[in-house]
């Protein structure tokens, strides 16, 4: 069962297909080596063998289910076990199990994986799950694996057998304090934790992966790249990062992934790509998200041991982090209202409940410069004013991090974060004090490719020739250069004049005495819901190093005319409330547009990048309250004006 | 009771639980040595018994690794392991002996499990013959249906902007002259007319991805016969503006041949197999008891196996 020996048949296809491809290639020499296809694919998604997608109920979707889902197989459903499928198949996928207790809740409870069940701590698991006490098994699983670099200075005194004993006869009377019992016990000894996670288990589930991504990639017509999440959560904050690399089972069956266990330190996670790299042939992008529940740590000012960020750090996480997610299921962390109070629009999908497991501890997310993207980017320019060298040098994507090995961006069609609240009537309830509407069916990583192979995604990551979306297909064009024209804009070939006048997104300026003008294009998702308005956001740094950031709407449907305030009217609404129900008769299906910077200053550091924004369409929580017959659930948006965001170009003077 | 005069010591020693519990334990271990009687007891300690040994307590199952402990251990390490060992064995066959495992819940579990574990594990040595492949295929051909696809390519005549929809009609025409005179093929497309939203080529499309691009009634007249193959069409609109296309080829909905699908075949195979000999499997085991209900309010209905 070769899977790289093609059948002469299909060869003869693949090569009718390329040479198709080839025959109807267009414009000019060079559009062949620009980046001319549009790929559309999903970065973040977990599997049952997840610890936390298994314990909400996640327990058959395996990577094999993830892949074919997003091929467009029908498949079935974790949960409710009803048949799932995608109106529009994805092009790429990576299936990004947590490192971090990789495959053990399924060892334990599915397959009875005795390199794992024949543990101690796994074996306690298992008796407080067969008791009927799968919570605080959870409970303990999450405890034991936050705890796992805790120094022995911090730990509890080890169990003696007499403390043992006396627990037991307490137990026979009372289950009050069995949780921290439980706790303690695991905390006493580090080996309790590691001889659960550093099993052979462990390397079986990663090679499962890789295998299973190996199967499903075809090479010119869908990706599966191979990747894994890791999930560190120093104080419940979320540091976490996806790691995805261009190559195949072959070298991922080199290495185990690194993990939280390893270290909670990012820093230690780009030491150790760079040296995986070199012993393996390996080629790693990683990509951080969820900074919007952080506690203002993600794009701190300061290293992890609170010292300034200085060059080397700056290169180093330059290096390894080119692009950040900032919108999927949990929330968007683009920007947030406090921190943009004159940006209309940045009221949008907020998650708001930190990932916090101690029972006392707040949960309100922080809202500081730290935690979200648009921020770190003024900061990334800030910092490069000060020190020369920019570590938040950002591309922007969107991605699902579903935990349900479905990968669904779409509102409408959505499978949930977990699978638990996957079906409307979970959702109220939700996943413990996190409701199910809190969730957003989002979102997508568009890629720029010049064809569809994992090498050529990987290396569109790394020049931040991407962007995200939050679930629909909007196809974005952005280029900023000094040449172009009035009429570069009905132009057959946008993208060839794009590349021949200017860079495209991700891309830099370099010191001009003219304003920079940039030619962008947006066009609707074929299958969904026109389009509102382009805009562009511009940071920038004032004379004393300070960043500044502003928002200029640049193309709009219909004859909308600016107000008073500087602002575009509203697009309009089409929802129906009562049968989630829109039309397309607002909006335009493609805006395309010149814009010249009216504000620019040929010493000022600054970056520009491009929002559309879709006319309103029903939101998951309303096609939920439709379907049950029930009034929309308060506290969350009917309607939503779904969005693409590209990566921005810098000016560099 | 409180007011009964001392018993005698003796008497008081017959009345403590723990002698009850010796003597029947005496009299129990008597007995069971009477039906059983005990032969040599031997715990063998050889090397293969020592590595899985290790491998078990040290829950890394790699027998290079154990080999490698074991050869390195000094003397007073090699009898500590071996002393461990024949402790744990000859604790293992007494509590066996003596029936422990017998109503354990954790212990069933556990055993389940196994069987079940074993039974998906020994389902995915087989690979499937050339003519399974063929009968497989033959049986489920129709799951790997393939949707009918179109290949053309089309120039765009807007109706937006500086055009008036009465005006892309007869620009269209003006074009379409154009071609003809110049007799341009489809890869001279981009070279006419205005850009589209979407895209002026479409190779082995499909019905829902023309529809979502160019609208229903487009994408149903383009699938039609109504549009010749190998020429530029005449006009037709979608609700962007006019269109002429040229259409290279329709292939018409098929089931792909075997050697198409070959590979995707094997693996749909495999999974089929482990999930069929799994189930197979736990059948025959169920299927060798016959369930005797003894409880219930109503009589609860009993699938039989047919083949009994």
């Amino acid at each position: 069962m070769d899977h790289k020996s093609l059948q002469p048949s299909y060869c003869t296809k693949l090569l009718a297909v390329t040479l198709a491809l080839f025959y109807f290639a267009t414009g000019s020499a060079s559009a062949r080596e620009n980046p001319d296809q549009l790929l559309f694919g999903d970065t973040h998604l977990h599997t049952n063998i997840s610890y936390d997608a298994y314990m909400f109920d996640n327990q058959s979707a395996d990577a094999d289910t993830a892949y074919r889902f997003a091929k467009g197989e029908p498949t079935i459903h974790p949960y409710h076990r009803a048949r799932v499928q995608l109106d529009t198949p994805l092009d790429f996928l990576a299936v990004t199990d947590h490192a971090e207790l990789l495959g053990v809740a399924y060892g334990l409870f599915t397959s009875g994986d005795p390199l794992v069940a024949d543990t101690r701590l796994g074996r306690h698991l298992i008796e407080l799950t067969e008791g009927g006490e799968k919570r605080r098994a959870f409970f303990l699983l999450l405890q034991s694996l936050m705890s796992s670099g805790m120094d022995v200075s911090e730990r509890p005194e080890r169990i003696g057998t007499l403390t043992k004993l006396r627990w037991k006869i307490e137990d026979l009377f009372t289950t009050a304090n069995k949780m921290e019992r439980d706790l303690r016990w695991v905390l006493s000894d580090p080996g309790i934790f590691e001889e659960l996670v550093s099993s052979d288990a462990f390397r079986n589930h990663w090679l499962a992966n890789a295998a299973a991504a190996e199967r499903h990639n075809e090479p010119g017509k869908f990706t599966a790249l191979i990747g894994w999440e890791y999930s560190p959560a120093p104080d419940n904050a979320n540091l976490h990062r996806v790691v995805l690399m261009s190559n195949g089972e072959d070298v991922a069956s080199q290495f185990l992934p690194f993990s939280a266990v390893d270290s909670d330190n990012p820093e230690d996670l780009w030491r150790w790509l760079g040296e995986t790299e070199s012993a393996t042939g390996a080629n790693f992008v990683a990509i951080p998200h969820n900074s919007n529940v952080s506690k203002g740590r993600m794009f701190a000012r300061v290293t992890t041991a609170g010292d300034p960020i200085e060059e080397g750090y700056a290169r180093q996480r330059a290096r390894w982090e080119p692009v950040a997610e900032v919108t999927q299921i949990k929330g968007t962390s683009e920007t947030h209202p406090l921190l943009s109070p004159d940006d209309e629009f940045a009221n949008f999908e907020f998650f708001s409940q930190l990932l916090e497991t101690r029972p006392n501890a707040p949960r309100t997310p922080t809202v500081t410069e730290a935690d979200y993207v648009r921020a770190a980017l003024k900061t990334g320019i800030e910092i490069e004013g000060e020190i020369g060298s920019n570590p938040y040098k950002l591309g922007l994507i969107g991605s699902t991090d579903g935990h349900t090995g479905l990968a669904s961006a779409e509102e409408d069609n959505f499978m949930g974060k977990m699978a638990r609240d996957s079906i409307p009537e979970n959702k109220q309830q939700g996943l413990g004090r996190i409701s199910g509407w809190e969730m957003s069916a989002s979102g997508l990583a568009a890629v720029w490719a010049r064809e569809n192979t994992r090498e050529e995604i990987v290396s569109a990551f790394k020049r931040r020739e991407v962007y995200g979306t939050s679930g629909p297909r909007i196809a974005v064009r952005f280029f900023g250069g000094h040449g172009f024209e009035a009429g570069d804009i009905t132009a057959r070939d946008l993208a060839s004049v794009g590349y021949a006048k200017g860079v495209p997104m991700g891309g830099d300026l370099a010191k001009s005495t003219a304003a920079p003008s940039f030619l962008i294009q947006a066009v609707r998702d074929p299958s969904g819901a026109n389009l509102d308005r382009i805009q562009i956001i511009k940071g920038w740094l004032d004379e004393g190093g300070k960043a500044h950031e502003r928002v200029f709407d640049v193309a709009w449907s219909g004859a909308r005319v600016r107000g008073a305030n500087g602002r575009i009217p509203p697009v309009g609404d089409t929802v129906e409330r009562n049968t989630a129900h829109y039309e397309n008769t607002i909006g335009a299906p493609e805006l395309v547009t010149i814009w010249r910077d009216p504000t620019f200053n040929s010493d000022a550091r600054a970056f520009y990048y491009v929002r559309v924004l879709q006319i309103p369409t029903p939101r998951n929580s309303l096609y939920d309250s439709v379907a049950l017959g029930a009034p929309s659930p308060e506290g969350y948006a009917e309607v939503i004006q779904e969005r693409a965001y590209t990566s921005p170009i810098w000016y560099t003077p | 009771m409180t007011s009964a005069p001392a018993s005698p010591p003796n008497r008081k020693l017959l009345d403590d639980p723990f002698i009850h519990f010796l003597i029947i334990g005496s009299v129990l271990f008597f007995v069971i040595r009477f039906i059983n009687p005990v032969e040599e007891q031997q715990i063998v300690v050889d090397r293969q018994a020592l590595l899985s040994f290790i491998q078990y307590r040290s829950n890394a199952f790699e027998a290079r690794t154990a080999a490698a402990v074991l050869d390195n251990m000094t003397d007073t390490e090699l009898q500590q392991l071996t002393e461990n060992y024949v402790r744990e064995e000859a604790l293992y066959r007494e509590a066996d002996s003596l029936g422990l495992a017998a109503g354990d819940y954790m212990i069933r579990q556990r055993m389940v499990q196994k069987l079940e574990f074993i039974a998906n594990a020994l389902s995915t040595t087989a690979l499937p013959t050339d003519t399974a492949i063929a009968d497989y295929y033959e049986q489920n051909k129709q799951h790997y249906y393939q949707a009918p696809g179109i290949t053309f390519s089309h120039i765009f005549i807007t109706v937006d902007g500086p055009s008036p929809p009465e005006n892309a009609a007869r620009r269209a025409h003006r074009i379409l002259d154009k071609l003809r005179r110049e007799d341009a093929r489809a890869e001279d497309a981009t070279r006419y007319g205005d850009r589209f939203l979407f895209h002026t080529n479409y190779v082995e499309r499909t019905f829902d991805y023309i529809e979502s691009h160019f609208g229903d009634k487009a994408a149903h007249t383009l699938f039609s016969d109504g549009v010749p193959l190998a020429t530029w069409s005449e006009p037709l609109f979608s609700k962007y503006g006019a269109h002429l296309v040229y259409v290279v080829s329709r292939s018409p909905g098929r089931v792909p041949t075997l050697d198409e699908i070959r590979t995707v075949l094997v693996e749909d195979m495999a999974r089929a197999a482990r999930r069929d000999y799994t189930d197979q499997f736990i059948d025959t085991v169920v299927a060798k008891y016959a369930p005797v209900l003894k409880q219930g309010r109503n009589p609860i209905p009993v699938a039989t196996n047919p083949e009994q």
